[in-house]
């Protein structure tokens, strides 16, 4: 059990650097708009990015 | 297809709605304007944005007026830009505007699409909870005012923002809530997994010690970042002799740190970091969704600025053109409209009129203003149209007008709250000294479990829940309806409203859209005898017209442009208010208005809309009919508030009886009352001041009737005299809104009656538990925290 002496130091260093970004992230403004992005995802205006099937087809043609 | 809503704004539609196929289907739209915006959308290719938009937003009006465009173009100049732009390397400018007519997160979308297809535009970034748009863009490739203008098409306008200093306030406040509840957060998560460990119970002495000392390593980023600013608050509050809930929440936080921490460096006793990682971690939680809830209404009441920048009519070698505010110089000349308020110091150069100086002297009564006088900037021009000399230019109190309307709001603070307040005071006194109390007892019976036990008390009455209680519910409440055009601008009328049993409708420009139109125009009997032609006569309605800003004056005000061939000089033109106006030319003296005014009482037709005679010396000329349509929310409005027991009665200025029956049909319960005029309306309201009544108006001569009632709405389209005397203004034509504000505003109440009874029954069980030593510190972090939530939750439902 004596590696808990070595173990929860290291998570602690891991949790600052975590600490760290995200005040970072904070202060870099990425969290000022709560409500957007979480529904931008649901608009399909992607399609010129989505691989159509048809085209690839005639290429391989 | 057809529908009864219009697909795009979702108001009614008209009985031959306008169609078009989108994504496939034909739908419905109400106006022009919203089918102009959806094919503009449709043509763009983003017909994607119908999916997932809601239909509540307000009907478009695309089609701008000579002056609005003018107005637009003054964006385009480098020494307005540069107020509020900042400019890149690369020649780029970005810049922030706010956005009016979001109504959900598609109008993000479709906002950032479409600007994101023209070119020249670098960068679009739209902000959906403040309706903010950050957008760069190369001037040389594109114009600022066409970009405003492509926003317009699509339904939406622009104004230019510059973050002041609240806002900045807000923004900075906002940060610090989320890296507070972040670091809580994670400080509380760890914590807890060593709190596991320490009461799984099969741990060695020498691991208990270590994670105690990681435990409070932990919790110190806890207590400096996500609990200081409450110690500093509670700092405060002592110096300036008050008690707030900070300091109860302080006085438990910090002493159950300072006991861990004791506990910790001696190896004696026992350590709470778990609770106090956690009781802070939620009450952070509480104050943020308080702080977005109160916010987001302030936020969205930016959505007051000007939407064109403030304009005047600038008179120049005998014509008059639009200028912008910023642009006047000492000795010019600028032209004020009736209900216009003056932008600049000046002096009286033409005419003579009424000017209400009661942002000054608190005194409505207007005071008389002669050439040679001065008048004030932010005084507001009452009877008819005058020049004034510029003499001394400031933009401040005509620009900021509405802002400081708003402002008032949140200054008066509706009673309830304030009980609220007082309520949770005492209530911190009262348990600072139970805790007390039960904390000398516990000393006395087991002095080992005193110290946690007054601890847990402390925490668990926290007297959160009482005072988030009233304050989330009325913030969510004006929110809520400000989204939907229904903008409060004092702080009683969520009250009041609520109480409401009577409403009173202006019925032109109010029941009725407010544009007439001339619909019939006869040559009257003596027409012939003075030799004047059609075309002459319809040229001298225009011109006695030209200056005034009644509702009447827009739909004849053109037809001095359109017979200009006809055009002869009429003179010290002058509007008796109520009645009509008059000039004089050689012929004579002209009257234009109602058959009394104008002694035409003999010839009076009566039928549908509104009848105004021309007299020249009292002779009948001419005979014209304008008319002007009911709003088509009318019917549903009348019929909402009759199913909440609220009477309508409509007040109006107009003559004729004929409405009577149109607006019975639509469902108007109570009285109907023709031919008021200002003073009539307002005995009429003093008469039931007895009863809440709420009054609904819009033109100048309403102002009166709307600073006598309890509670009084004015429409958008109102004058600025009419808009200071408001509660409430609406930013929608939709009427039906009021009649879903006094339902919220019962809702409300009801809302928050159920949080404060719930708020004190928590404490009254709560408390004796806590007192026999029942509740550990963490159980009672949760109790805390989940009354608070629930009180939160349910004011939240208001949104809905």
């Amino acid at each position: 059990m004596n590696i808990l002496l070595l173990l929860i130091p290291v998570t602690l260093g891991l949790l600052a650097i975590a600490g760290l970004l995200f005040g970072w992230s904070v202060r870099n403004g990425q969290y000022d708009d709560l409500d957007s992005p979480a529904q931008r995802i649901l608009f399909d205006d992607d399609e010129h990015m989505v691989p159509k099937p048809g085209k690839k087809r005639d290429k391989d043609d | 297809m057809t529908s009864v809503t219009c697909f795009h704004c979702g108001l009614l539609n008209p009985d031959s709605p306008f169609e078009l196929a989108v994504l496939g289907d034909t739908r419905c739209f109400c106006c022009l304007g919203c089918l102009a915006a959806a094919q503009t959308i449709v043509d763009t290719g983003l017909a994607e944005y119908y999916r997932f938009h809601q239909p509540n937003q307000q009907p478009v009006d695309t089609v701008l007026s000579d002056k609005q465009q003018q107005a637009l173009l003054v964006y385009d100049r480098d020494d307005v830009q540069n107020e509020f732009t900042t400019r890149a390397h690369d020649g780029s400018k970005t810049a922030l505007f706010l956005i009016e007519g979001i109504s959900c997160s598609a109008c993000t979308w479709l906002i950032e699409k479409r600007l994101q297809q023209l070119p020249g535009v670098a960068f679009v970034a739209m902000n959906a909870a403040t309706h903010r748009l950050s957008i760069q863009w190369h001037p040389l490739d594109i114009k600022l005012s066409d970009i405003v203008k492509t926003l317009l098409l699509i339904g939406y306008r622009a104004a230019p923002y510059l973050p002041d200093e609240a806002e900045q306030v807000r923004q900075r406040t906002q940060r610090q809530f989320i890296l507070r509840l972040g670091v809580a957060g994670i400080g509380m998560m760890q914590a807890m997994m060593n709190a596991v460990a320490l009461y799984s119970g099969d741990i060695s002495q020498v691991h208990e010690r270590w994670l105690w000392w990681t435990s409070l390593v932990l919790t110190l980023p806890v207590i400096l970042i996500s609990a200081w600013p409450f110690f500093t608050a509670a700092g405060h509050a002592l110096k300036a002799r008050q008690l707030s809930m900070d300091v109860s929440v302080s006085i438990a936080i910090l002493s159950a740190f300072l006991a861990s921490v004791w506990a910790t460096v001696t190896g004696q006793g026992e350590v709470f970091y778990e609770s106090v990682n956690m009781f802070t971690f939620f009450l952070v939680l509480s104050r943020f969704l308080e702080f977005r809830a109160r916010t987001l209404s302030s936020t969205q009441g930016n959505a007051l600025v000007r939407v064109l920048p403030a304009t005047c009519s600038l008179v120049e070698g005998g014509s008059v053109r639009e200028t912008s505010i910023r642009d006047l110089l000492d000795g010019q000349v600028i032209r004020l409209l009736p209900g216009e308020t003056s932008p600049c110091d000046g002096t009286l150069v033409r005419g003579q009129s009424e000017f209400d100086e009661s942002s000054f002297t608190g005194e409505f009564k207007g005071s008389l203003k002669k050439v040679g006088d001065p008048i004030l900037a932010g005084t507001i021009n009452q009877l008819q149209s005058v020049d004034l000399c510029v003499s001394h230019t400031a933009t401040g109190s005509a620009v900021n007008f509405l802002q400081q309307l708003v402002d008032r709001a949140s200054a008066e603070k509706p009673r309830i709250a304030e009980l609220a307040d007082q309520g949770s005071r005492q209530f911190i006194w009262s348990t600072l000294f139970a805790a007390l109390l039960i904390g000398l007892v516990w000393l006395w019976y087991d002095p080992e479990r005193a110290f946690w036990v007054v601890i847990s008390v402390l925490v668990v009455t926290c007297p959160c829940a009482l005072s988030l209680a009233t304050p989330t519910a009325l913030a969510q409440a004006m929110a809520q309806l400000k989204k939907q055009g229904f903008v409060i601008t004092r702080g009683y009328v969520l009250e009041r409203l609520a109480q409401l049993t009577e409403v009173a409708f202006d019925k032109t420009g109010t029941l009725t859209e407010g544009r007439f139109d001339l619909s019939e125009f006869t040559r009257g009997p003596d027409a012939d005898r003075y030799g004047l032609s059609e075309a002459q006569l319809k040229y001298i309605c225009g011109a006695l017209e030209q200056y005034s800003e009644h509702a009447i004056a827009a739909a004849l005000r053109p037809l001095a442009q359109e017979f200009s061939s006809a055009a002869c000089t009429i003179e010290a033109v002058e509007s008796i208010s109520g009645a009509g106006i008059q000039g004089h030319s050689a012929l004579g003296l002209w009257q234009l208005g109602s058959a009394d005014f104008t002694n035409s009482q003999a010839h009076q037709s009566t039928g549908e809309g509104t009848r105004l005679y021309l007299t020249c010396n009292g002779d009948l000329v001419a005979k014209l009919r304008l008319t002007d349509r009911l709003r088509s929310t009318v019917t549903p409005l009348f019929a909402n508030l009759a199913a909440l027991q609220i009477h309508s009665h409509v007040l109006t200025g107009d003559s004729n009886a004929v409405a009577e029956t149109r607006l019975r049909g639509a469902g108007l319960s109570g009285q109907f009352i023709a031919g008021c005029t200002p003073e009539d309306k307002l005995r009429w309201v003093k008469q039931r001041s007895a009863s809440p009544l709420a009054v609904v108006g819009d033109g100048l001569n309403d102002a009166p009737f709307l600073a006598a009632a309890g509670v009084s709405i004015a429409m958008l389209e109102a004058t600025d005299l009419t808009k200071t005397q408001a509660d409430v203004l609406l930013f929608t034509n939709d009427l039906q809104v009021i009649a879903k504000a006094i339902g919220v505003a019962r809702r409300t109440k009801r809302i928050i009656r159920q949080n404060l009874i719930w708020a004190l029954l928590y404490n009254l069980i709560a408390l004796p538990i806590a007192a026999m030593g029942l509740v550990a510190p963490w159980q009672a972090a949760i109790g805390m925290s989940v009354s608070s939530l629930i009180v939160v939750g349910n004011a939240s439902r208001l949104r809905k």
